[in-house]
């Protein structure tokens, strides 16, 4: 009972850190892409439909997360010359296009889902996935199209100017967003067996949109921290339960307010790597004094 | 004839759209963001028109009640949470309002009727049909229809016409420099966002009396409508808010005539992205201020 607890709140928080992840990963190009929500419903419906039909795990899974890498390209057509609040907009419409078309599609279930789901999602699958996505996001930071895009975050023209082909990064930064965010939403699927429109909401985006601007939306360690601490916080202060969307609205505001970067930045994190190591390296001076003394 | 009796409700819901698309793109044009909450903004407007028109069974005393709350609310939520961030990201004001967005919805579904739709009061409704020819059209609409492009009107000579719209226009060219020349920079910026809250706080009553319906679930709809509206018609132009909130209204209301009455906010989205496709400023949009 215990154990089953503990484990759907680290597959819930695999989920949501796979989720981050892919709203992170158009920002850190400085494309803020709303609709990860939509991609998500993309990878949950189209994995249930071909688990349903006896496809098996890994294949469906690989498969979804194809398609929704294909919408998240197809999106970022149309927010190719748009400005930040513009893209925001855009996207959204599409996760609410997608909903909509989810709701009113009768082979889809309609408004009802889809039920009896195989359960295939387990904490050892879900880590793994994370697992290749942090060396994959380790590597491109420290690769040239990673360095370009870090150089599109801050400007544009300049970066334009450097060289680098603005609209084929963008479109490739929005085909991986829709491809993480299909893996979270084939995880999900998987693992509540029951899916319905009513599930990809607002309430879905808000929660995202304040995991990864409360850890730190430019190290994606950082959207790893937020997603950990704001999932354990309302499991332990359990009354906060009814709160739970106006407390995770009031941190929002409140770290926007107070710290917009996020509690994590890639500075944040040498400071705290090199604090640790010192850290320790005294510790092992001490011990060793102490030895001697003896 | 039936087509004929769709424009006319057409123009009715594009009347209400664009009152609260003109408050959204003001915001836009003058504080250079766009505002997630418009549309709770929106509901709770609704709902404040909903308590005074209870209690005093009187719309007039109503409609300005909701006016001045929503004022009220939205200097506060100006200086408290809006300006100190005036300066940073750029999404940082839209993260916040979407947060706002959330704890609004919340706290209406938790605290007000336990989130269950309500009605306005039949008496302040009652509507009279009028007919003309093969037309129908209520007194309420009509009424609407007055005091809504009386709205406007107001709007646009306040804008154009006066001291305090050239000061507002000047601040939406170019903040900095408006405050060099002695604007008060600030106190434009209070009043935009007030006045914005004021149009949605209008356009939330008329929601209420038209139809009559009010849930807390009603905003992030009606926000998307907005936003809609003004990313077609081009962000930071009231005129084309206006125009962009009948052509809509008109879109829907054939859309329902035709008997597509679930697909028609996918026609309204799919409409605004094909035309971000071709022109990504809109309609009647100059092409983008360079910062943001």
């Amino acid at each position: 009972m215990e154990l089953q607890y503990f484990e759907s709140v680290a597959i819930f928080t695999g989920i949501y850190i796979i989720l981050g992840w892919a709203m992170y990963f158009p920002l850190s190009a400085g494309q803020f892409n709303m609709g990860v929500i939509g991609f998500a419903a993309i990878g949950a419906y189209c994995s249930a439909l071909c688990s349903k039909a006896g496809v098996p795990f890994g294949l469906s899974l690989l498969a979804s997360a194809i398609l929704g890498g294909i919408a998240g390209f197809l999106i970022g057509y149309p927010t190719l010359r748009l400005r930040t609040f513009a893209i925001a907009i855009v996207t959204i419409a599409f996760s609410e296009i997608v909903r909509i078309c989810a709701v009113n599609l009768n082979f889809v279930g309609g408004s009802r889902g889809i039920i009896h789901i195989p359960f295939f999602t387990n904490v050892l699958n879900v880590y793994a996935v994370i697992l290749i996505l942090a060396f994959f996001l380790t590597r491109w930071n420290n690769s040239k199209w990673g360095r370009a895009a870090q150089a599109m975050k801050e400007d544009e023209d300049v970066a334009e100017s450097m060289g680098i082909n603005l609209a084929r990064m963008k479109l490739f930064v929005n085909g991986v967003c829709g491809f993480m965010a299909a893996l979270a939403g084939v995880f999900f699927a998987h693992y509540t067996t029951f899916i319905q429109p009513a599930h990809f909401g607002f309430d879905l985006l808000m929660r995202v949109c304040c995991f990864v601007f409360f850890g730190g939306w430019t190290y994606f360690w950082g959207v790893f921290l937020g997603v950990a601490v704001l999932i354990i916080i309302p499991e332990i202060v359990r009354f906060l339960d009814d709160w739970r969307l106006v407390f995770y609205g009031g941190v929002l505001i409140a770290i926007l307010l107070l710290r917009p970067q996020g509690l994590m930045t890639k500075q944040t994190s040498e400071v705290l790597r090199r604090g640790l190591k010192g850290w320790l390296k005294w510790g092992r001076e001490e011990h060793l004094r102490m030895r001697n003394r003896e | 004839m039936q087509f004929v009796q769709q424009i006319v409700n057409g123009i009715m819901l594009g009347i209400v759209y664009g009152l609260f698309a003109v408050g959204l793109t003001l915001v836009y044009a003058v504080l250079k963001f766009v505002n997630l909450a418009h549309g709770e903004m929106v509901m709770v407007g609704a709902y404040i028109g909903y308590f005074v028109a209870v209690a005093t069974n009187n719309v007039l005393l109503a409609f300005l009640a909701s006016i001045a709350g929503m004022v009220f609310l939205g200097v506060i939520i100006e200086r408290c949470l809006l300006r100190p961030v005036r300066l940073a990201h750029h999404f940082t004001p839209l993260l916040i309002t979407f947060g706002l967005a959330l704890i609004f919805t919340e706290l209406v579904k938790m605290y007000v009727f336990g989130g269950f739709p309500v009605i306005y009061p039949e008496d302040i409704r009652k509507p009279i049909t009028l007919s003309i020819g093969p037309i129908s059209i209520t007194t309420l609409q009509i009424t609407t229809l007055i005091v809504g492009i009386f709205l406007m009107m107001g709007l646009g000579f306040l804008i154009y016409k006066t001291k305090l719209g050239k000061a507002m226009r000047s601040v939406a060219e170019n903040m900095e420099t408006a405050a060099l020349l002695g604007v008060n920079a600030n106190r434009i910026a209070r009043l935009t966002f007030g006045l914005a809250s004021a149009l949605c706080a209008a356009a939330g009553v008329f929601i209420g009396v038209l139809y009559p319906y009010i849930h807390p679930h009603m905003g992030a709809p009606l926000a998307f409508k907005a936003f809609a509206i003004i990313l077609f018609a081009g962000a930071g132009n009231v005129f084309g808010a206006i125009c962009g909130g009948i052509f809509l209204g008109l879109v829907e209301s054939i859309a329902v005539g035709f008997g597509l009455t679930l697909w028609r906010d996918v026609f309204t989205f799919v409409i605004i992205i094909v035309i971000l496709l071709l022109k990504p400023t809109g309609i009647f949009g100059t092409p983008y201020p360079e910062t943001r």
